[in-house]
Formats: C-alpha cells, structure tokens, sequence
C-alpha cells in the first residue's frame, strides 16, 4: 500500500518518556518498523500509565539488558540491520554502552542516528539532566503566561508542549535524513535540542520580544492592532467561554447582528474599524455582558453563521466529541491486548481517505522478542534459548 | 545555514499565513528550492509585526523577513483566471505546492496539469465536515483545541479566571511544522504509488494532536472534569513532580522526581535529613508531603541568585532551571555555543539574533542561508524557466497578472 511510505524502514527506537516516543509513533504511523529497546530490569519501562498507550501505539518492544557484554552484541546486530537509531539518554550514555554514532557508523555506514537531548550534544550545558516541562521555563514559554508563582498557576507548565513539539521535529528530521540517504546513500547524525525546538516554533513572539527590547504583560501578548474585539470572553453556563476575533466591518456587523444590535453597538465612536480601536477595553467588558448571557455552543455556531471566527474554549472532552472532529477521525479507539479500548491519535494530517496511519495496539514489555530475534535476526532456537538463560533478554 | 538535505526537491509556497510560511521555512533550511506565490503588492504577511525600529514599512517587517530567508519571490494575481493557469504552468516544474486552502487553484486543478505534483493544503478546519467553511485565526484554535483551556488548569476559581489567550502564531507555527511532515510522506507515498498525493492539514487537528497526556487521562477516565483546583493538591506532568521556587533575582523551576534524584537534591539545599525520613521516600509519599519539601527548598533558594541555585543543581545531576523571559534567551552561552542563532541578510536585520533549526548535523553539507526576497524578485527570471516568450510576459505584465 502506497501510504506505508516508511515501509521497509526499520527504526531502533531507544528513547523513552515523552519526545523520542512522539515522534517514532508518528514514524510507526507511517509505516515504519519501530522496535522499541527497553528493559525489565528497569522500573521506567514498566510504568505504562495513560499517556504511554498514546503515545506507543504502532510500535514493538523488545527488552534487551544493555549492561551485559551479550545484551550489547544482540542490539549492535539489530542495528546493523536497521536504518535508524533513535536516542534521548542522557550525554554520554549511549558512548559509554559502545553504542556512540561513530561505533555504530562501523557496522552500517550509512545509519542516521538522532540523539536527542534537554539543550544538545555540545556546549557548556550538554550534560545537564532536563525535562520538557523544565524547558519550557527555560526557553521562555512559561512568561508569556503567567508571572511565575509557587503553586505553578496559570503558568504554562501544563499541558506539556516542549516534548510533543521536540517529536515534531525529530520526525521532520528522520523524513528529511531518509529522502537525503535516498538521494546520496549517505547516513547522518543529528543531535536535535529540545531547547532549541522550542524557541524556533515561537520565533515571532520571540523575534517581537527582542526587537522592542521587552516583553509583553504575560497573556497580552497578541492583539492584532485591527481585531476589536479580539479575546475571550465568558459565556451562560458554569466556566464556559468563547473565543471571538472580529478583523473587518463586515465581521463586526455580523456580530452586532447576532447580539441583537446593543444600543452601544450604534454609537458613532464604535460604527467604523478606526472608531473602534481605542474603545477596545470598554467593548471587551460590553461583549463580555452579552456573552455570558448566552450558551457558548449556540453562540459558536450564530456568529460563524454571521461570518464571525468565533470558538469556544475546549477542554479534551468536548475537542473530542465535537461532531466535526469525530467527521475528521484524529481520535481513535483501538482494542487493547487485555480487552478494554484505548482512545489515542492518528497521524494529524490526511489524503483524502479513510487511510489515517498504521496504527494497532502499544506492545506489551518485550512483546516482540521472539519476532524480532529470530524472526530478524535469525537466531536459532539454541541461540534464543541460551540468550534467554543468560538474562540477555530482560 | 541551510542544511543540504532536501537538495532539489522544489517548492511553491502559496497563502499568505504563518502556517504555510512556517512551513515553507522549514523546507527551505532544510535545502529545498522554496519560491513564494505573492499576490500584487506582496504578502499579507510582509506587513505583520513586528517591525524594524517598530516602523511600518516595506521590507521592515521582522517576522516575514525571517519566514522569508533563502526563498524565492514571484507575484502572480490569483484572481485572475490567467495567473491560476500560470500558477497551474508553475506547478509543472516543481515536486511540491504548499497552499492555503483559500488561495489559487486547488489541488485537482494543480495535478490535472502535473499528476506527479504534491500537494498540502493547509486550511483551520480541514476540507470536509460541518466546520469546513467556518473562520478561524490563532485564538480561536488555540482555544478550539484546549490548550487556552489546560493552560489554566488548575485554577483556585474557574468562572472568574478565564482561559489563556494564544501568545503568537503557535497553531499556525505547530500546523506548519506539520505540514511540512506531512509534505515529506507525501512525497515518497506519491513515488510509491507512481502519482502525486493531495495532502490535507487542519490546523485544528494538527494542534489538538499535541494533547497527548490528557488524551491518555481521558482514555483512563482520569481526566478531570473541570479545572478547579484540588485544595493542596501539586502539580504533575507526565507523572514527575515539579517545584517552582522563588530566588533572590527571579525564579528556578525544579524536578527531583526519582529518588536518587531527590537525595542528591536534599544534599543541594542542605536538608541530607529527608535522606532518612520515611515521609520522603517514595515519589508517591513526596507528592503527599510536597508542600513541605516546598517551603524548606524555597527558604534556601531565595537567598541566592537563580544562576547559582540551577548550576549547583545540575552540578548533582538534578533537573533545574531558571525561568527565562523571552529576552534573557540571547545571553545563554548554551544557544551561542552551538551556533544556534542565525543572522538574516537584509540591511534591516544586521545584528539581530534570529532562532536557527534546532538541529546539527554531521553528515550532510550546508550552505549559507539566502537574503528575503522583495516581493517579486524573481517573477521575471521565473517566467523564462517557465520558456514564457518575453512578447508575452510584457503582455500579462501590463495586465497586472505578473
């Protein structure tokens, strides 16, 4: 099938958490065969809590025990068989198991190895341990939210952004290295930060806070000086909200329709666009009047009747039931091994088909073993069993 | 610089928005041969904030200067049925067309003239279904998608703490890097299946996608219903405890979550007590005694600088840093060392520190990043590829098509 563009791309995934996952289910999705390194010895690799499920659908899992001189050369013969290596441990893990781009340049020249870390391979801060969530504090994203306060409120801590924007990146990348490798038949490294993601994916608001010198109030950040009203603004029911920008005349005219035509809406001051620009803070307070009046549902669907961008403020519960997301089919449910279902994403664009990536269920710990070291690697049955007296296998 | 790894797959860029520029971008650093579709008069976006010296102008807008580095201009009037043919014409000398849905030919017109053309159309609520023809900008999908939503969450009082408006273009920026995946897929599926695919991105789903975590919480029903706060309750994210704590000249954000983590912390602020103390030693039972470790840590850290308090941390192999404004990033030695800002050439941006790729890459050549383009620079250079004969490019010339 045409759509498995990775098909025949083996992927040896090493990397764990959030970022490394993100973008090798995008890969999986794709077509590509994902094998997930991991390890019974370690407890991170068991905890597989909710996001797990999401975010390791597409994949199988192996678990390999790295410490051992046997674990090593089991791992090193998968990769000499592979196309890709994926990794986000530590600085100077992968070199010390021997498992260093150079090393493994040695037994396939032509591997593209993406090392992915907190702010690089290099410079003053390569060995610093990092956390998504820390990053965003790091590279800024956090002030433009909130000022910063102990209870974390408001703040841009939550949800989690600088991992899923890393993934993002991280498989552009991997496409980009496979159309090069295509292309010359030459491998790459790429040591990808996930600092670094987060800064060029707010490069406007980055490049507007250094050339006025400042930053705005945190949450002020975006008016565009011809959208008035352009905010968010409460509705009827108990912490619903609406989101509303109005840019043309026609725009506000559709608006002041749909409300009714306020008497304040017929002040001279507010009839034109120019008029209206200084009054922004006293219509956000009038619209806010009107709007809590009225459900934010049915609000969202008569302004965008009007011709009004309009849309009320989500959470995942209602994103998901929305009836045209569910017409576009991101979400999906998908039988788990043991019975229940799990709600996960598919890949977040589309070709005009049902076809939405390969998607089925996350591996169990070490699932695939048997398919992927005798099945890939050949082992016979003595070589399996002996490996898995040995504890290569855990 | 631009890295050499899309050599010779070329692009048509056509919309006037962050999304599709965003996109575009990434293709051209990446090494792709990206040229801009302009309507007569330039792009919307040469007129987007911010500016040079915070002056309005042609050329002077920052951002689309950036966007804009090492791609191609032509003006081509979309509106008129001879631009849409010559946009069709383009569309045969190129791999990829990179389109806002609201501009030009779609993309069946575009394949009938090159079936082996890819096409991404970048719309905010995808082609079909109920929303299909709805207006939408960055606030609304921002807010659409539940980020305004969980960025206030959890909050002390819901109804009077309204949700977090959109700092930026991040849905246009987030869909374009999407979309820019989604180009690469397409590129190889086509070659697969021998004929060009059409590719649809909504910038809806492409920025509701990010929402992982709470995705798996509402598959496990452990989602929460609303967003007031649980009295006394900390924060989590992906299952790691996080303490914001107050410093003599700003604040560190901090993450001893594991246990040898949370050891050596102890040792970092001077408490090697909790080493022994069973209320510390589980992750589980810090979570329950997590104000308590707050207020001993933040007594320590507030009498000193945020620099020392992070790099002391670091020191013992604890995830800390301090929380940055936005203007504090061009002073981190990390992001000089690597070379990670890039310098745009126009006279307007000289000096001005601009976010690079957030990748190196050992392996492939690069090549220096190209001046943006004034709007039409290459129309003419391009009409001759094209083999258009010059009686007939004065012709649309005057006709205001080119």
């Amino acid at each position: 099938m045409h759509q498995r563009a990775l098909e025949g791309v083996r992927v040896v995934d090493f990397s764990w958490v959030v970022a490394g996952p993100y973008c090798t289910k995008l890969l999986g999705l794709m077509g590509a065969e994902v094998i997930k390194i991991e390890s019974a010895r370690r407890a991170q690799y068991k905890n597989r809590g909710a996001w797990f499920s999401v975010l390791n659908n597409s994949k199988r899992s192996c678990t390999i025990n790295l410490s051992s001189d046997r674990g090593k050369a089991v791992v090193k013969r998968l990769i000499a068989a592979s196309d890709v290596v994926v990794e986000n441990f530590s600085t100077g893990v992968m070199d010390r198991l021997g498992l260093s781009y150079d090393d493994l340049r040695a037994i396939n020249d032509d591997i593209i190895y993406v090392s992915s870390s907190g702010v690089g391979r290099t410079g003053p801060g390569k060995n610093w341990v990092a956390y998504g969530t820390l990053l965003q504090g790091l590279s800024g994203w956090t002030s433009l939210f909130s000022e910063p306060n102990a209870r974390m409120e408001g703040m841009g801590i939550v949800p989690s952004w600088t991992d899923p924007i890393t993934g993002l990146w991280e498989a552009l990348t991997i496409q980009a290295a496979l159309w090069h490798r295509g292309r010359t038949g030459q491998g790459l490294y790429v040591d990808l930060s996930m600092l670094e993601s987060t800064i060029t994916i707010m490069a406007d608001v980055f490049l507007a806070a250094v050339t006025t010198g400042s930053q705005n109030a945190p949450g002020e950040s975006i008016s565009p000086a011809y959208a008035v009203p352009h905010g968010i603004y409460p509705c009827k029911e108990t912490d619903a909200w609406i989101a509303i920008s109005v840019g043309c005349q026609s725009e506000w005219e559709g608006l002041c329709r749909v409300l009714g035509d306020p008497a304040w809406s017929r002040e001279t001051d507010l009839l034109t666009e120019a008029g209206r620009r200084p009054h922004r803070a006293r219509i956000d307070g009038l619209l806010a009047e009107e709007t809590s009046q009225r459900s934010a549902g049915a609000l969202f669907h008569e302004l965008q009747a009007a011709g009004v961008a309009a849309g009320p403020c989500y959470g995942l519960r209602e994103v998901v039931e929305d009836p045209h997301m569910q017409a576009g089919g991101l979400f999906r449910r998908l039988p788990l091994a043991d019975g229940p279902t799990q709600l996960t994403t598919v890949l977040p664009w589309s070709d005009g088909t049902d076809w939405r990536g390969e998607l089925f269920r996350p591996p169990a710990l070490g699932e695939h073993n048997e398919e992927v070291f005798r099945g890939i690697l050949g082992m016979s049955e003595q070589e399996y069993e002996s490996c898995r007296g040995d504890g290569v296998f855990e | 610089m631009r890295l050499q790894l899309l050599n010779g797959v070329r692009v048509l860029e056509v919309g006037e928005n962050v999304a599709v520029a965003f996109c575009g971008k990434v293709l051209a650093e990446l090494g792709a041969d990206v040229t801009m579709v302009e309507p007569p008069g330039g792009s919307a976006l040469r007129r987007l904030p911010p500016y040079s010296q915070d002056i309005p102008g042609s050329g002077r807008s920052i951002l689309h200067n950036w966007l804009s580095a090492s791609k191609r201009s032509v003006i081509l009037n979309l509106e008129d049925e001879r631009g849409r043919a010559i946009l069709c014409e383009l569309g045969k000398g190129v791999d990829v067309v990179v389109r806002s849905h609201d501009r030009g030919p779609d993309a069946a017109s575009l394949q009938a003239a090159n079936p082996n053309l890819t096409v991404t159309t970048l719309s905010p609520f995808g082609p079909d279904g109920p929303y299909a023809a709805y207006h939408a900008n960055d606030l609304i999908l921002f807010a659409m998608s539940g980020v305004s939503y969980y960025l206030a969450c959890p909050v002390d009082d819901p109804p009077t703490t309204p949700p977090k408006r959109n700092p930026g273009y991040q849905v246009g920026t987030v869909s374009g890097l999407s979309a820019a995946n989604a180009t690469l897929w397409a590129l190889v599926a086509g070659k697969r299946k021998g004929q060009g695919i059409a590719v649809e991105v909504s910038e809806w789903e492409a920025f509701t996608h990010l929402l992982y975590e709470q995705t798996g919480h509402l598959s496990d029903d452990t989602l929460p219903a609303d967003r007031k706060r649980v009295p006394g309750a900390v924060i989590t994210i992906v299952g790691g405890l996080v303490w914001c704590l107050p410093c003599a000249d700003g604040w560190v954000l901090a993450s001893p979550r594991e246990d040898h983590q949370f050891k050596q912390w102890s040792e970092v602020i001077e408490a090697q007590e909790w080493a022994r103390q069973a209320k510390f030693s589980t992750p589980d039972l810090r979570e329950q005694n997590a104000w308590e470790i707050y207020e001993r840590s933040a007594a320590w850290t507030k009498l000193r600088k945020k620099a020392e308090v992070y790099l002391a941390a670091q020191e013992k192999k604890v995830a800390c840093f301090p929380v940055s404004q936005m203007t504090d990033l061009t002073g981190l030695e990390q992001l000089g060392h690597r070379e990670f800002w890039t310098e745009v050439d126009h006279p307007l941006m000289r000096g001005l520190k601009c976010p690079g790729l957030p990748i190196r890459a050992d392996g492939a050549g690069t090549s220096p990043s190209g001046a943006p383009p004034s709007p039409g620079e290459h129309t003419l250079a391009v009409c001759k590829e094209l083999g258009l004969p010059s009686e007939e490019v004065r012709t649309l010339w005057q006709l205001g098509v080119i």
